[in-house]
């Protein structure tokens, strides 16, 4: 299930709120965690049942892994070891075999002309994301720091919906102290407005903005043969702000929703577009990978306590298994190296960027993104070099209908027409909407507060707000296809 | 004392927030509401009902609204098909045939796509008289689920959940862009779209020579002749079974009027270039061996009106021809000619066979 539909909105969203909070209501705490995650479960498995088998398994496992860690005393550490490396191994094995399986055949099959069968897995929703969650439960375990949850606190921190399919990724540490509470079992009707509150603006901006990019994307990316100079450049920045309105958006609504339920999860973006260097950036976006990679992996090969080289050669450790964990494609793998190569370089030439211009850093940093995050959604390394190139020979600077029409949403056009300032500007500035929702975009990501920086009080704004959000985007949903007539 | 305080201030902001809550969720269904209750009303895709006589709609999006029509319009008979029968005039064909028909046809669409559209008729409790419907050649031999791959189907409408219905009622572009259409349609003295006009592409199109050679490139000459397969039989078979025959076989009381549609020489020239005519007509034999088993067919096909399909002024590209011809296949299909019998099928099977395999079709491309 996704939180962008109308099951989720009108019957999940409301069940999961009554039902929880009246079991807890009427003292049955177990048996609301139990709802909860009974609960998330039908979110996960609504599309396909059968990967439930897949989330149950993990979880089970991990589990039992994680209390035969705890059965062992500590001076068994070889015992221990022996443990925590199945289990590592194990989950390693399970993302490998749903994620990169067809990946690494295609590879084998073009290195030694061998031709092993693909076999296109499809892909179990949020397995990214649940696998390091448990990753980091049981290095954790492995630690000594998890010995007394129980089995039903252990699955509802894996499959709490809220943060279930993409992301953010939260510790047990965060969360399970928190379902133990029994002071936020009660319906509070604070969290409850601001939770819908910030709900109402993470749908916003995955409906109406995202996806309004995407489409002009998705055209882009399909065309990239043929785009202008001029349409590569805007084709990139949109999937620049499509990116982070999607996923920072899907965000906030899990922030909303685990508000609602007076769960508290971690912020994940933090205005990530205002960035002034690589390394800025990375402490800016998606927040909950960059702590699980430093934690996880950074620090336990040295971090930068081992010398300078061991310092870089760390960081592009971390980087390379951020650029796989985005995906099986090289040109993740090139992706993610770049971006740690930038982190060396600006590391190394601290004192030289430091007398830097700030907003010329900032046009750097920002160019550099958008650029790489080219290499992110290309297809291949050829069609992003191809868009690469096309910006910067700035040849041709044509912007056909096709990508501005992308942006002509049925209410936009109406207002168009009928109000006499769009009706002047749009008939004389070519791709009107286009400009605007780029113009926009721009604006919100630097210059708005992050939600988690707004203190949110129960005004008639606010209110407002939250409907026009919540009515644009879920009257947004279904759009009306156009059928293009090729041939027959 | 402080503990009383806070305990009640605690209360005061969480029935601010309660109402804060209820008025946004009241507001926001009741803005919601108004959209659907438009959308319902207005119906611009007659899904609930046909037109209103008080209100004109515009019609002219296929896939949303072909379903609505077929379900709640009253008629007795149906002319469907591809893009070759969008300019077809139920005027004309209900004068010939003394029915009051309504045009359903479906751009691109596949058999499945045209036979689902018709059992809706059925299961709507309409009972056509009769249906007539194009059978291209090009979509014949293919698997018989395919579907015409052009966009996202409104599948809310074709289907009889009434609860995906939300799809269509909480749709802002619905709002905007077809109910206050019907409105503003309505308001500036326009008339409900006539199913002569429905579609009808006739007088936005160019035709001439010129423009059909516009549409298609040869490739290289094919080196091989292409055989009609064991497997292209089963892929025809069961796309006539499952699309055609079957409807025809539940409902008796219906007659089936079904053509072939008069491509161009053009067609038949990247046929002949790919070395597929006699491919092509074996899978027609094939097909109209199993159509013509149902004594509720009829079946017509015009290819051998060489004047024409010889003859490029005619099309727009290979296939699509000017509007006059439709006109004339109804005529000709409602005094029985070109129909194929089975006593006149080897003949004419015989006859194109001969005709497209000697044409010259070296001087189509003369001047070019």
């Amino acid at each position: 299930m996704l939180f962008n539909s109308y099951i989720f909105i009108f019957l999940f969203m409301p069940l999961v709120i009554v039902g929880f909070f009246a079991l807890n209501h009427f003292g049955k705490y177990k048996a609301a965690e139990v709802y909860l995650i009974g609960m998330s479960l039908w979110f996960y498995g609504y599309y396909n049942p059968r990967y439930l088998i897949i989330i149950c398994t993990s979880i089970i496992s991990n589990y039992l892994l994680s209390r035969l860690l705890n059965m062992f005393p500590d001076e068994r550490t070889g015992l221990r070891k022996f443990v925590l490396t199945v289990g590592l191994a194990g989950n390693i094995a399970a993302i490998f075999y749903y994620k990169y399986y067809d990946f690494f055949i295609k590879n084998i099959n073009s290195v030694f002309d061998t031709s092993f069968n693909l076999r296109h897995i499809v892909l179990p929703l949020g397995i990214s994301f649940f696998t390091f969650q448990q990753i980091s439960y049981l290095v954790d375990s492995y630690r000594g720091e998890t010995r007394d949850y129980g089995f039903i606190e252990y699955a509802l921190f894996v499959v709490f919906f809220p943060q279930l399919i993409a992301g953010p990724i939260v510790l047990h540490s965060e969360v399970i102290p928190q379902f133990r509470d029994r002071e936020k079992r009660r319906l509070n009707m604070e969290n409850i407005a601001h939770g819908i509150y910030i709900f109402s603006v993470g749908l916003f901006k995955k409906v109406i903005i995202a996806d309004t990019f995407g489409r002009a994307v998705t055209w882009g990316y399909g065309n990239s043969d043929t785009l202008s100079s001029m349409e590569a450049v805007i084709v990139s920045l949109c999937y620049t702000f499509q990116l982070y309105f999607d996923f920072s958006g899907y965000c906030d609504m899990a922030n909303g929703l685990g508000r609602m339920l007076n769960i508290e999860l971690p912020w994940n973006f933090n205005s990530p577009y205002k960035a002034t260097s690589i390394i800025d950036f990375w402490s800016r976006w998606h927040l909950t990978l960059t702590r699980f990679l430093r934690q996880y992996i950074y620090f336990p090969l040295g971090g930068s306590y081992k010398g300078r080289f061991r310092t870089y050669l760390n960081i592009m450790i971390v980087f390379l298994v951020s650029g796989f964990w985005h995906g099986a494609d090289w040109t993740f793998v090139a992706w993610g190296l770049l971006h740690g190569m930038f982190n060396c370089l600006e590391r190394a030439f601290k004192k030289t960027r430091a007398k830097m211009n700030m907003i010329f850093q900032w046009i750097v940093t920002f160019s550099l993104v958008n650029l790489l995050w080219i290499l992110f959604r290309a297809d291949s390394f050829s069609q992003a070099a191809g868009m690469i190139k096309k910006m910067m020979l700035m040849d041709d600077f044509t912007v056909r209908g096709d990508l501005t029409g992308c942006f002509n949403l049925s209410e936009l056009n109406f207002l168009d027409s009928h109000v006499g300032i769009f009706d002047i500007l749009s008939s004389h500035i070519w791709g009107f909407n286009m400009w605007v929702f780029l113009a926009a975009a721009l604006i919100i990501v630097l210059n708005f507060k992050n939600l988690s920086e707004i203190e949110f009080r129960p005004t008639a704004g606010r209110a407002a707000v939250a409907v026009f959000m919540m009515f644009w985007s879920i009257t947004s949903l279904t759009g009306v296809s156009v059928f293009l007539y090729f041939g027959f | 004392m402080n503990n009383l305080e806070d305990k009640r201030d605690i209360r005061k902001k969480n029935k601010k927030a309660a109402r804060w809550t209820a008025a946004v969720v009241a507001v926001l269904l009741a803005a919601l509401a108004v959209i659907a209750a438009a959308n319902a009303v207005i119906d611009p895709f007659f899904h609930y009902h046909g037109p209103y006589r008080d209100l004109q709609y515009p019609i002219d999006n296929e896939r949303y609204q072909n379903d609505g029509i077929t379900r709640n319009f009253n008629y007795n008979a149906i002319i469907t098909g591809s893009s070759m029968s969008e300019n077809f005039r139920t005027s004309q064909f209900d004068k010939l045939f003394g029915t009051k028909s309504i045009k359903v046809p479906f751009s691109g669409g596949r058999y499945k796509e045209i036979n689902d559209n018709i059992s809706r008729s059925y299961e709507s409790g309409h009972d056509p008289v009769i249906v007539l419907r194009s059978l291209d050649y090009s979509l014949l031999v293919l698997d018989k689920d395919d579907v015409y791959p052009g966009a996202e189907y409104p599948t809310y409408l074709t289907d009889n959940n009434p609860f995906n219905d939300i799809k269509y009622l909480l749709n802002l572009s619905v709002f905007f862009d077809d109910s206050l259409r019907v409105l503003s349609y309505t308001r500036e003295g326009m008339k409900t779209t006539t199913f002569d006009e429905y579609q009808n592409w006739m007088a936005d199109s160019t035709f001439g020579a010129e423009t059909v050679f516009s549409t298609y490139t040869l490739g290289k000459p094919a080196e091989r002749e292409k055989e009609f397969s064991d497997s292209d039989r089963e892929l025809v078979y069961g796309n006539l079974e499952q699309n055609v025959i079957s409807q025809a076989k539940a409902h008796p009381e219906t007659e089936f009027y079904l053509f072939f549609p008069p491509y161009s020489i053009a067609y038949w020239d990247e046929l002949n270039n790919e070395k597929k005519i006699n491919w092509r007509i074996d899978a027609e034999k094939y097909a109209i061996d199993l159509l013509l088993k149902c004594d509720n067919i009829k079946l017509f096909s015009f290819c051998t009106r060489y004047d024409i399909t010889c003859n490029l002024d005619n099309y727009k590209d290979q296939a699509h021809y000017k509007s006059w011809i439709n006109d004339q296949m109804l005529k000709w299909m409602s005094n029985g000619e070109y129909q194929i019998t089975k006593e006149n099928e080897d003949e004419y099977i015989s006859e194109i066979r001969s005709f497209y395999n000697s044409y010259d079709y070296s001087s189509l491309h003369g001047d070019n």
